[in-house]
């Protein structure tokens, strides 16, 4: 009998295993750097540029990309899509995860970590976006630890418990969704405070609703990204059931990734309407902002649109890369290109090999336990207990 | 009589919902009445960097490398940091060089009060803003926000690093002293004083000598307005001072984002919850409509197997009725003995 | 407390609107539990 649960035994000395290892050394002699010397040391942050890639990647890119997550459970459980059941449990895993390294990672940059608790327990700035951000991203992480528990409970057979937890699913989804509407749209809130720091084309009093709707098309194409990715190296974890419905979930989600992409590209144009900033167009910023939509929203809109209606699923697999890679890009124009771009070249901000460094080491350290959970939890397959319980 | 004890505590809850001392309706707000500021005349600056030095001594921070009257500094452009809280600038001008004191200008509606997550950033009844270093977390949220570039920060420090700005001198305001900078400057291009007499002393200044300044004070709509207002004899682009910053204040510029924050949470469970009633509505009715077919589908099939038989039964009938009669009974009990049994097991299976 | 500032007023609003959706999301949950059960839970 075949039973996907058993973690495959092979040695450890894979060359992912040995990668893997290196970088988790260099983050921790870089972390040690940074408790010890301070950021100074490490990033080449300053006074203008008081936020650099852990605010522009880790922070804004993680909970963009992590935005699977709420999209798959609402498709799921909200709008009945039922044969996206077996997305859901990868999604919440990889959001959870994705989620609790954004926090990790925000524990370099604090100034004092350890005072992370203090604007929702000892002294509340309600003006703050940040308050905002910060609330909801505590919430949702509870409520996406949650919702993985099953999985937890039913490798660790603890069946009550489970049966509980499930019986939550349809307010546990909600509120997901609620509170990533929240904070996902509130990330790209916190920069209307700074109109004259962030260049007219990416400011926009409609900031909050593109980072929404961009983290719909992000977490759609990430579904359809890892799924690519977690097929090749983790198949054997697959069972009938995950690998029978992932060609119907990549078609879905790439025709719905293809839908919010075209109402992306509108309202960003709207959004130029609005503050009249069609002149600027025509400068460097301006070709760097076409580059951005129609090489990165336009165009993978209409490779999703073509893939799915020639059931093309290697399009939409490039289709999904290209969104990630353009949501990648936009969080960071809004965060390191566009923003001061009224200073001189000399005072802007590039990041140090160890910023870039510990990046690195935080995406890897997410596939190193990704890897863990999946190959020994009922993640990619239903436990035999449970089967064709929905 | 009735209707008018009714009125009275509608009103008395009314009263009592709004909260003593909160203006709920009117949302035009002019700030501490009295409080205080800092007027700079920049055609009164010559630029000695004696506010420099003196902010340094009053505020016990590390004395620099090179001198305060070593006045080779001011070639290169600075600006204020986490051992300086205040910088003098040197500007090209036609008429010469022209200097520009810049500090934390202690915002009316400071951007960043209203960006901190822990109020960390206070403005004072006295007009400074002050920040609080006992709850900072460290975000550096309030230098993004600050549209004046004026927080440093302590990047040095590993684990306890502060911002650090301009107090306005505020614990020596509260000894009632004036601050160290004004106090210092041999030339008056800095006076202390109330906001609003500030801007009268301003008014003053322009209308009298119309060739001497600009016909603007800067500081005074400035993002919402400043406590520290600014004089210049040239538009004040020319001496590094940003004219784009619009009289929007921090607050009213997030305000609408966060407006709709407890629209979203107020109403999406609501549509979720809608969408989906309706769509497990629609899986039952789905569901049902198969039942029916299958329900359907079995009574056709059993209709036509009875009509078959009984047509075969009536055509057999013309010929030797009564042998075939006693035959098909025959056939007809031994066909459907076993057929009993079966569906007597498929039933038992099913159940 | 008396208010002077925008900045003061939106702390103080906030702060209740806060509670306020706190609120709302906890009794959204129960209103809904209420709503659908009873005894006319055909559909
Ligand atoms: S100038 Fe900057 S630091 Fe000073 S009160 Fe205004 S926003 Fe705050
Ligand atoms: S760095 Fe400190 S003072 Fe500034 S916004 Fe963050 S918590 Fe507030
Ligand atoms: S008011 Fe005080 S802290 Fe501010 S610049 Fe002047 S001396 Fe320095």
């Amino acid at each position: 009998m075949s039973n996907p649960g058993n973690p495959g035994s092979k040695s450890n000395l894979t060359a992912f295993n040995v990668i893997a290892g290196a970088i988790i050394v260099m983050g921790l002699v870089i972390t040690v750097l940074r408790f010890t010397k301070g950021l100074g040391a490490v990033t080449n942050l300053d006074d203008n540029n008081p936020w650099g890639l852990w605010i522009g990647f880790d922070l804004l890119c993680g909970v963009a990309l992590a935005a699977g997550g709420y999209t798959t459970s609402a498709a799921c459980y909200i709008f009945g899509l039922k044969r996206f059941h077996s997305a859901v449990r990868p999604a919440i895993l990889t959001a959870f995860l994705g989620y609790a390294l954004v926090v990790f990672a925000l524990q370099y940059d604090l100034g004092r970590p350890w005072r992370l608790p203090y604007p929702i327990f000892v002294q509340q700035g309600t003006t703050s976006l940040l308050f905002e951000v910060g609330l909801c991203v505590m919430l949702y992480l509870t409520v996406l630890f949650i919702e993985f528990t099953p999985a937890m409970f039913e490798w660790l057979g603890m069946k009550k418990i489970r049966s509980v937890v499930v019986k939550l699913t349809l307010a546990l989804t909600i509120f997901g969704v609620v509170l990533s509407t929240l904070h996902q749209s509130s990330l790209g809130a916190l920069y209307t405070i700074a109109p004259s720091k962030l260049h007219p084309l990416w400011y926009s009093t409609y900031l909050p609703v593109f980072f929404f709707v961009s983290s719909i098309a992000a977490g759609l194409s990430m579904v359809i990204f890892e799924g690519t990715l977690s097929h090749k190296k983790l198949h054997r974890m697959m069972d009938e059931e995950y690998l029978k419905h992932h060609d119907g979930v990549v078609l879905g989600f790439g025709k719905a990734a293809s839908l919010v992409l075209f109402g992306y590209f509108a309202i960003k144009m709207i959004g130029l309407a609005y503050a009249n900033n069609w002149h600027y167009l025509t400068s460097g910023y301006g070709l760097w902002f076409m580059v951005e939509m129609l090489g990165f929203v336009a165009l993978p809109c209409f490779l999703y649109a073509v893939g799915v209606r020639e059931k093309n699923l290697g399009l939409i697999k490039k289709a999904a890369i290209i969104t990630v890679l353009g949501i990648v890009l936009n969080r960071f124009n809004v965060s390191l290109v566009a923003f001061n771009y009224h200073l001189p070249s000399s005072e802007r901000y590039f990041p140090t090999m160890m910023e870039i460094g510990i990046s690195v080491f935080v995406v890897t350290l997410g596939v190193v336990i990704f890897r863990f959970i999946t190959t020994r939890m009922p993640i990619f397959h239903e436990h035999p207990d449970y089967k064709g319980e929905h | 009589m009735l209707r008018r004890t009714f009125l009275g505590m509608l009103g008395t809850a009314c009263v009592g919902a709004s909260i003593p001392g909160v203006a709920s309706a009117s949302k035009e707000f002019t700030g501490h009445p009295g409080s205080n500021g800092v007027l700079f005349d920049a055609t009164r600056c010559i630029g000695c960097r004696k506010c420099e030095e003196a902010c340094n001594k009053v505020n016990d921070l590390p004395v620099p490398d090179k001198k305060y009257d070593d006045l080779t500094v001011l070639d290169t452009k600075r600006r204020t940091d986490a051992k300086t809280l205040t910088v003098v600038n040197k500007y090209k001008a036609d008429k010469g060089p022209l200097f520009r004191k810049s500090q934390c200008n202690h915002c009316l509606e400071p951007a960043c009060a209203s960006a901190c997550f822990v109020k960390a950033f206070k403005k004072l009844p006295n007009g400074a803003v002050v920040y609080d270093e006992s709850v900072c977390v460290g975000c550096r949220y309030c230098m993004v926000a600050c549209p004046f570039s004026i927080p440093a920060y302590e990047y040095d420090e590993p684990l306890t690093p502060r911002v650090m700005k301009c107090t306005m001198c505020a614990p020596r305001l509260a000894e009632g002293k004036l601050p160290g900078c004004v106090e210092s400057c041999p030339k008056e291009a800095l006076v202390y004083g109330e906001r609003d007499e500030l801007i009268k002393i301003a008014r003053k200044r322009i209308e009298r000598n119309p060739d001497r300044y600009v016909d603007h004070l800067y500081g005074e709509k400035e993002m919402g307005g400043t406590s520290w207002l600014y004089l210049s004899g040239v538009p004040f682009t020319e001496i590094g001072m940003r004219e784009d910053l619009g009289t929007k204040s921090a607050p009213e510029l997030t305000a609408g984002a966060l407006a709709s924050v407890p629209m979203v949470a107020g109403l999406w469970p609501v549509l979720l919850g809608g969408i989906y009633a309706i769509s497990k509505r629609k899986d039952k009715v789905a569901n049902e409509e198969k039942k029916e077919a299958v329900a359907n589908a079995i009574a056709k099939a059993s209709e036509q197997a009875e009509k078959t038989l009984s047509e075969a039964l009536s055509k057999a009938d013309v010929a030797n009725k009564r042998q075939i009669e006693v035959e098909v009974k025959k056939a007809v009990e031994d066909a459907l003995t076993p057929k009993e049994e079966e569906s007597d097991e498929n039933s038992e299976g099913e159940s | 407390m008396e208010i002077f500032s925008l900045q003061e007023y939106y702390t103080f609003t906030k702060g209740i609107v806060y509670l306020l959706m706190g609120g709302a999301l906890i009794g959204v949950t129960l209103f809904w539990q209420f709503l659908m059960g009873g005894n006319n839970n055909d559909d």
